[in-house]
């Protein structure tokens, strides 16, 4: 039988509605999820940099929780009806798990976080803090679960319909805490050593689970394949991952071996949360561009103002911002506690 | 004034507290969403008889009329394709009105956060706009791209079969205006109405869209090719015409 040819006359595109906000949010909750996990870790190991290392993981999971939720308010198109999660609650949909896991997990690192800094007043708490930072750490989960699974029970958008989406962005955003991990406390090379260990891994994790979703005999394996095939935009999004995740693996590789200037760590850091970055926009705004049924993408130009550019570019100066102030109030609270 | 800002404030505080609780106490515990509003004697569908569609946008038009959808958003519209057999010079059109199918299991319902979105007992899907908040999660979930977001309301918006108008005893804006008498709206509970005997005249050649969704759609189609059941990405030349892009402040 002949070869029919098909030429799409007249389609509507789809409008592209989760915007670059709801990229950030998934950058920095994933980031403030695996801090709290890796606090969590800390606080219940003893060594000689657990304190430190505890320090280090909640000062990110704070900022970053902070500037996640913001983010992802942003993304609703009517902010002010937040209440209706609380007012309607839908256990059987993903969404609304985050309305009960956000709050709780500000709330418990905040705790976590000021008795930890104020140990010195407050010693009688101190081993309440295990149980918070387990109370944190299953928050943590929570986020992880629900942010993973809501993407990813979406049958209408094949790409994102993967048990691998959520273990890549877990695995993905681990990677950039690492990485922000190591820039911090490179100075300690024996951490710095070991930290480069679980990075190698975690970046290995990443590729594993990434291959498997590809090559996999799934409907989104299938959407994946066919993407690249097509020489679509996501094509050009998994050439830009894969060239991002083989320079991280080998920066990693080497930080096990060799101890690297400050620039170098800089750099890979840099490159790495770009990865985690790129992985997201990836899925969440490439996924978008593909249509359901026509044949035409609905094409996304990033806009200059609060729905485009500037959500990124607001919401990474918000985290900065945060960064600043909050350890500003860090310093000044310990000069005040050490001086009586 | 007779009542103290400090009363008025606990009292408004009370009463707010007591009007968030209310949909709790009405909702008992569910563990899935469930049909509500409408009659359950009625299972409202739409089967659209290709042969007769002309391509014309009439039911474009009359439905933004109807119902007031912003510039550059439709709850329903006519896509068109220009078909030719590799080896024939012989060119034909299809023409494929898209709206919502009003899913028997539809995907968007169980996602919405706020139960804004929900089935009627006839089978219509709707949105209560002022419960929705506007994630654009149903957005997402629907497989037919009947879904966006209003940006005059900015909250979810679809086709609702014109419900209002179907209450009322009149047919929906795009059925009414429909120039060849393509588009039959009808009950199928009703044994005798004309969408169950069209239904029953035609039965191997009606057809769906992308049914392994497994959403159970009840818009069916009459002269619809299998080449055109399923996503056409890959298989068909982008369109030569789409919508100018509109910037919404």
């Amino acid at each position: 039988m002949s070869r029919l040819i098909i030429e799409e006359v007249v389609a509507l595109p789809q409008d592209i509605t989760w915007l670059p906000w709801a990229v950030q949010y998934f950058f920095f909750i994933g980031i403030a999820a695996c801090a709290a996990l890796l606090a969590c870790t800390a606080r219940w190991l003893t060594h000689q940099h657990s304190e430190r290392f505890e320090r280090v993981c909640l000062f990110i999971a704070l900022t970053c929780g902070v500037t996640a939720p913001l983010a992802l308010t942003a993304d609703l198109h009517q902010t002010a009806r937040f209440w209706h999660f609380y007012a309607w609650p839908t256990p059987w949909s993903w969404m609304p798990w985050g309305a009960l896991f956000l709050p709780l997990f500000t709330v418990c690192v905040g705790l976590w976080f000021v008795l930890f800094h104020l140990r010195v007043k407050t010693d009688r708490f101190t081993p309440l803090m295990r149980w918070l930072a387990l109370a944190t750490a299953l928050t943590a989960v929570g986020l992880l679960l629900y942010t993973g699974r809501e993407v990813s029970v979406v049958r209408a958008r094949p790409l994102w319909f993967s048990y691998g989406y959520p273990l890549v962005m877990f695995a993905s955003a681990m990677s950039a805490l690492l990485s922000f991990v190591s820039l911090v406390m490179h100075k300690q090379r024996d951490l710095v050593r070991m930290l480069a260990k679980v990075q190698v891994m975690t970046l290995l994790l990443l590729a594993a689970v990434t291959l498997a979703w590809f090559f996999g005999d799934t409907l989104s394996g299938h959407a994946l394949r066919q993407q690249w095939q097509l020489g679509t935009e996501i094509r050009l999004y998994m050439l830009a991952v894969t060239a991002l995740w083989g320079v991280a693996l080998a920066v990693a590789l080497g930080a096990t071996r060799y101890r690297f200037p400050l620039s170098v760590t800089l750099v890979s850091t840099l490159l790495i949360a770009t990865l985690c970055w790129t992985l997201r926009w990836a899925l969440l705004i490439g996924g978008q561009t593909v249509p359901k049924y026509n044949a035409l993408i609905n094409a996304y130009h990033l806009p200059m103002g609060t729905d485009g550019l500037l959500a990124i570019i607001g919401t990474f100066g918000l985290w900065f911002s945060l960064m600043i102030i909050v350890r500003e109030c860090v310093n000044w609270l310990s000069r005040r506690l050490q001086n009586g | 004034m007779d009542i103290s800002k400090r009363q008025f404030l606990q009292q408004l505080g009370v009463v707010t507290a007591g009007a968030t609780l209310i949909p709790l106490a009405d909702a008992s515990l569910r563990l899935k969403p469930w049909r509500r509003e409408g009659s359950d004697t009625h299972r409202y569908a739409m089967l659209i008889d290709l042969r007769r569609c002309i391509g014309c946008q009439s039911c474009t038009v009359s439905c933004t009329i109807e119902n007031q959808t912003p510039q550059g958003a439709f709850r329903t519209t006519v896509s068109q394709y220009q078909v030719k057999l590799a080896d024939r010079n012989e060119v034909t059109n299809v023409l494929l009105p898209r709206l919502c199918n009003h899913c028997d299991d539809p995907p968007c319902v169980p996602v919405c956060p706020v139960q804004a979105t929900f089935q009627r007992k006839d089978g219509i899907v709707v949105i209560d706009n002022n419960r929705c908040v506007g994630c654009a999660y149903c957005v997402q979930a629907c497989p037919y791209d009947a879904r966006f977001i209003n940006h005059t309301t900015q909250t979810a918006d679809k086709c609702t079969f014109c419900a209002h108008r179907l209450e009322a005893g009149l047919l929906p804006a795009c059925v009414e205006s429909c120039v060849g008498g393509a588009r039959i709206i009808g009950d199928l509970q009703d044994p005798k109405s004309t969408i169950n005997t069209l239904l029953a005249a035609h039965r191997g050649e009606i057809k769906v869209l992308k049914p392994e969704n497994k959403t159970q759609p009840h818009v069916f189609y009459l002269g619809l090719d299998d080449a055109f059941i399923s996503p056409l990405q890959g298989r068909a030349q982008p369109a030569l015409w789409q919508e100018v892009e509109i910037c919404h402040a």
